[in-house]
């Protein structure tokens, strides 16, 4: 496959007014994609400058979400072909880095339920309901 | 070029238009491959840094140095590397596009005139009429592709998009990335609309009182300016003392506030200290640069 179209397929997408930094949008993003296995063990992730291109982003914040995904373990560096994704992924990420990912989206929602003066009881009490027992 | 060596320069640079300071003693240092947008309120002196910069103006005191060269003294060599924008191109106007193209690659040997072209018709620049007939936004068009013709290390622009439309801007910011991205220049540019910058500049420098209040990366910017909600279940006297901040009156049991400096350590301080909630708020560039300019 042409790397140019590689982002888009991936459906990776940022948005720069956002409050989020946009390394740690496209992280997330990249995580999640590792996680539903769209990105299996051992594929290939776009280069540093295709994805700078086709995201119009400056190459030094995709170098950064890169190397941050290594540090974390998520991705290895390949001589020649770049970043693809680990092996053993999930056990790599504990708990707490599991919900770190969830933080920008547990922040908003206890933004939001504070606006609309719904109470911490109230709003646990509806998200034991949301959520399946096991 | 030597990689750790700053492109852009400024120690403790001051000037004053008669007895008006502009700049109070600014520094600056710009690595090589950066793309940096320089922010700062009306009249806070980014047009002056940049006169400053490219020696068109002599600071009172300080001293800046681009390429390496002393901005009051810039080689032949440094001329030919670099490019400058001003916020209101002066061209000749009597020419056509393809006169005055004609003209400019004559004074440089390393002349793209494969890339001028493509520009010249991806960004739509008339090539019919003369100067003097194009609207301003078609004026600045020309001479960014002008000052890209010759592929420059370091590329300097005052206010490059302030009368570009949307799409010819977000082609320009396709092109500084992409640029960027093959030969690794150097990019300063003045703004100040702020969602141009968050795309192609990972850094910026934000000119406040004539002198820079903040440079380093945007993201790292995103993370400790954030907005806090507190509510708590002790009074919240004493917050300001823990925040450091001594002009920060807060009573009562809840409050919002705007922290720039702000790290999970201090979040579990205020959650100790007064039995309070936490909540910290992601603000946009925009955000930010309203709460830091003032």
């Amino acid at each position: 496959m042409p790397e140019r179209s590689q982002a888009s397929l991936l459906g990776l997408h940022i948005s720069p007014s956002s409050g989020i930094p946009i390394y740690r949008q496209l992280m997330d993003q990249i995580i999640r994609l590792v996680a539903s296995e769209i990105l299996p063990v051992g594929s290939e992730l776009p280069s540093v400058r295709n994805l700078a291109k086709q995201l119009t982003v400056n190459p030094m914040t995709i170098s950064k979400a890169y190397s941050a995904l290594e540090m974390q373990g998520v991705l290895t560096r390949v001589r020649g072909k770049g970043m693809i994704i680990s092996e053993n992924t999930s056990p790599q990420l504990d708990l707490t880095q599991r919900v770190e990912q969830l933080d920008n989206t547990i922040a908003k929602l206890a933004l939001e339920a504070r606006q609309l003066n719904v109470s911490k009881a109230q709003l646990l009490e509806y998200l034991d309901k949301k959520i399946p027992k096991n | 070029m030597n990689e750790h060596r700053a492109v852009i320069e400024t120690k403790d640079l001051h000037f004053s238009y008669q007895s008006e300071p502009v700049l109070r003693g600014l520094n600056l240092s710009i690595k090589p491959g950066t793309i940096i947008g320089l922010l700062g309120k009306n009249g806070s002196g980014k047009t002056t840094l940049f006169n400053c910069l490219l020696g068109f103006l002599a600071p009172q005191d300080g001293h800046s140095s681009i390429l390496g060269d002393n901005s009051l003294a810039l080689s032949a060599n440094v001329r030919q590397r670099l490019a400058f924008v001003p916020q209101t191109p002066d061209l000749f106007d009597w020419m056509t596009t393809s006169q005055i193209i004609a003209f400019v690659s004559k004074f440089y040997s390393n002349w793209n005139h494969e890339l001028v072209e493509t520009l010249l018709s991806e960004w739509e620049v008339p090539r019919k009429g003369i100067i003097r007939g194009f609207s301003v936004g078609e004026t600045q068009k020309l001479a960014i592709v002008m000052a890209m013709g010759h592929q420059p290390d370091l590329l300097l622009m005052d206010e490059p998009v302030a009368s570009l439309d949307p799409s010819a801007k977000r082609k320009f910011i396709r092109q500084l990335v992409e640029l960027n991205s093959e030969s690794g220049n150097t990019v300063l540019f003045s703004t100040h609309i702020t969602a141009d910058i968050e795309r192609a500049a990972a850094d910026v420098a934000i000119i406040k009182s004539g002198r820079t209040y903040f440079q380093g990366a945007i993201d790292d910017l995103k993370e400790h300016v954030v907005k806090l909600h507190i509510k708590s279940r002790k009074e919240l006297d004493g917050l300001g003392e823990l925040l450091q901040q001594p002009g920060l009156i807060a009573c009562g049991n809840e409050t919002v506030l705007t922290l720039e400096n702000f790290t999970q350590e201090l979040k579990s301080q205020i959650e100790t200290t007064f039995d309070a909630d936490v909540e910290p708020q992601t603000m946009g560039l925009e955000d930010i640069f309203v709460e830091l300019a003032d």
